[in-house]
């Protein structure tokens, strides 16, 4: 499979006012992540807030500029924001938000929302009509809910609005951030699926930002998990929750309640997801690891190949007590 | 006889029905699960049942703590009850705490309210609450404001104020939803642990089944403003009954199964103004009958154990996950 967008060595700092006197200091949301997406893939990011998923996928779209780093677009670097390449290139990369309400326009029907890319790209005007219906039967709107407003539709239905419209401009590559996770359990199944046909339909390439792991489980075919701006693993999706490898992922999977299965055989992480302004030394994770060594106060473990998988800890070649 | 027991609670906002006649028991010392999609009524149940519904809210039916009635009663009375007996906790933390007040005063006004202490007296013991719910450093950070703490210390530091009238019952509305999976799982574990200390009894109102299984003895599943399916949750999670529950569970993804395509229950859920005439659920149920789209099933037990309200109720032949019973 061919390598659609290619992220190297991105880094994201944002600058915070600390105090009225204080000298400006500055968070790392994301601090050093390569990451390569194939095409046809959907490739899920997990971790907790604050890690720096969205802030990654507004990355590798181009909506952000990155400070370090750069984003390779079927090999070639990501056009600077606001040039005229960089607005072709919108058509074929869309992004999909969690909350569909903030993203559609209350005052358009459902209709114009879903042309009003049509008309940005150039589409003829007598094109645009039945193109506008061909994208709402393929996302499973009914034709009477055209001339609809946003807030005479379910939240499922203002999902379906907002994917049938960033499929308008046939893009090759959609960011998904926390795409589901406003929805209803039995709604959410709905917009998953709707997500698959997609991809297997269309080859679509997708990232797919969430922290609900199931639903990432369910649809993702490779997993990269976030702590701290940092990749820690990376693995196909039925190795990496099936097999956990670092102490971060492994909390992480075991954390999910299963139904039927009570309390027993979690990993309880203790202390707080850390603060990106006030970085740990070594590995982030430290503070909260359960095998945390002296050394991993001290030294920053790289991301690199295992059994199979790319994962960042100092004590993976050691026989390690794996998780319940 | 049963701590508290809800009986035909029903709730309309401007003339529309949105709560159908809820009966539901809560023993001392045990904890009930409330499962269901949003605007099914779970929230709606207890804000009703402790007064905290708005003016327009036209409430009716019975509520009795301990044979001792709430709906329709006075005031005082309701707000003796409210904290002291039955505490309630939300999902969002940080919106339900006081931005511009320490959380030692907002611990400390519970106090005052429920038990009448003040002064150093309430301090140590505010100390005593954060420390019991796992705030570290509790004697330091007691004067730090909500801010200051992050949203799973937020979620702690609620916890600790429904603890403060040491209640009888604790009803935690989507306690965890808001947190991040590993604070959800330390929130769980509080939660369970606070019940072993203290014996109270805990109503767990959340859409999370998982969650819902990990701390419920037993559970109930709302649709529609109705109870449609409950018993003891390994019954009812091994072997759904109600088609609602048994499509509920098959529309969320197992970690553990392999990846295929999910079963979602088509449709959605009904506008209240315009529910249909029989069971709410016929028109996205795949077992419904011209019967069910015009007669409405009760609650009923079942030979199989619990109680179901539906006419064609899954059958304990077609068991579904096997998985999760072997």
């Amino acid at each position: 499979m061919t390598v659609l967008l290619q992220a190297e060595g991105l880094v994201q700092q944002y600058a915070t006012a600390r105090s009225m006197f204080g000298a400006t200091s500055h968070v790392r949301a994301v601090d050093g992540i390569d990451l390569s997406v194939r095409e046809g893939e959907i490739l899920g990011i997990v971790g907790e807030s604050g890690s720096g998923k969205s802030t990654l996928g507004r990355m590798l779209l181009g909506l952000e500029a990155p400070f370090a780093g750069q984003v390779r677009w079927q090999g070639r670097p990501m056009p600077a924001p606001r040039t005229k390449e960089w607005r072709r290139l919108r058509a074929e990369m869309q992004l999909i938000y969690q909350d569909p309400l903030a993203a559609l326009d209350r005052r358009l029907t459902i209709a114009r929302q879903i042309a009003e890319p049509l008309e940005i790209h150039g589409v003829p005007q007598g094109d645009i009509r039945p193109r506008v219906d061909a994208l709402m039967a393929q996302v499973g709107l009914r034709p009477d809910q055209a001339d609809r407003y946003p807030h005479e539709l379910s939240g499922g239905q203002r999902q379906r609005v907002v994917i049938a419209r960033a499929l308008a401009t046939r893009p090759r590559f959609l960011v998904c951030d926390e795409p589901v996770s406003a929805l209803d359990v039995s709604i959410q199944a709905q917009v998953v699926n709707l997500l698959r046909d997609l991809q297997e339909q269309q080859s679509l390439t997708m990232v797919f930002i969430s922290h609900d792991l199931k639903v990432v489980r369910n649809i993702c075919d490779r997993v990269a998990v976030m702590y701290l701006g940092r990749v820690v693993e990376e693995a196909p999706s039925d190795q990496i929750f099936s097999d956990p490898r670092h102490p971060y992922t492994q909390a992480l999977v075991s954390s999910i309640p299963r139904a039927g299965q009570g309390l027993g055989g979690r990993i309880i992480l203790s202390g707080e997801p850390p603060n990106p302004a006030q970085r740990p030394s070594g590995c982030a994770f430290h503070p909260r690891c359960r095998f945390a060594l002296p050394a991993c106060a001290a030294t920053e473990p790289a991301l690199a190949r295992h059994d199979g998988r790319l994962a960042a800890c100092l004590r993976l070649d050691e026989p390690l007590p794996s998780a319940a | 006889m049963s701590f508290v027991s809800l009986r035909d609670l029903r709730v309309s906002f401007d003339g529309v029905p949105v709560l159908h006649g809820i009966d539901l028991d809560i023993a001392k010392g045990e904890a009930v699960g409330l499962v269901g999609e949003s605007g099914c009524g779970k929230s709606v149940t207890w804000l009703a049942a402790l007064g905290l519904l708005p003016g327009k809210a036209r409430v009716s039916g019975s509520v009795r703590l301990e044979g001792e009635e709430l709906i329709g009663a006075p005031r005082p009375a309701v707000e003796k009850v409210r904290g002291a007996r039955i505490a309630m906790i939300f999902q969002d933390p940080s919106s339900s705490l006081n931005p511009v007040h320490r959380v030692g005063r907002q611990i400390g006004e519970s106090l005052r309210l429920h038990r009448g202490l003040r002064g150093a007296a309430a301090r140590e013991e505010a100390i005593r609450l954060m420390d019991m719910v796992g705030i570290p450093a509790a004697r330091t950070r007691i004067d730090l404001y909500p801010h200051e703490f992050s949203g799973g210390q937020c979620q702690r530091i609620m916890i600790a104020m429904a603890l403060a009238g040491q209640p009888d019952l604790l009803i935690a509305d989507e306690p965890t939803t808001a947190l991040d999976a590993t604070i959800q799982a330390q929130i769980l574990d509080l939660l369970a642990s606070l019940r072993r200390q203290t014996g109270m009894a805990m109503v767990f109102i959340s859409h999370d089944l998982g969650a819902v299984s990990a701390v419920c003895d037993r559970a109930a599943v709302m649709y529609a403003g109705r109870i449609v399916e409950r018993g003891d949750v390994s019954a009812l999670f091994a072997a759904p009954q109600h088609p609602y529950t048994h499509g509920l569970f098959a529309a969320i993804p197992e970690i553990d199964a392999d990846r295929r395509r999910l079963q979602p229950i088509e449709g959605t859920v009904p506008d209240p103004k315009h529910l249909p005439p029989g069971c709410a659920f016929a028109p996205r149920c795949p077992r419904a009958t011209g019967f069910c789209r015009e007669h409405l099933p009760d609650l009923k037990p079942q030979a199989a154990g619990g109680e179901v309200a539906c006419f064609y109720p899954v059958s304990l032949t077609q068991p579904h996950r096997e998985k999760a019973l072997a």
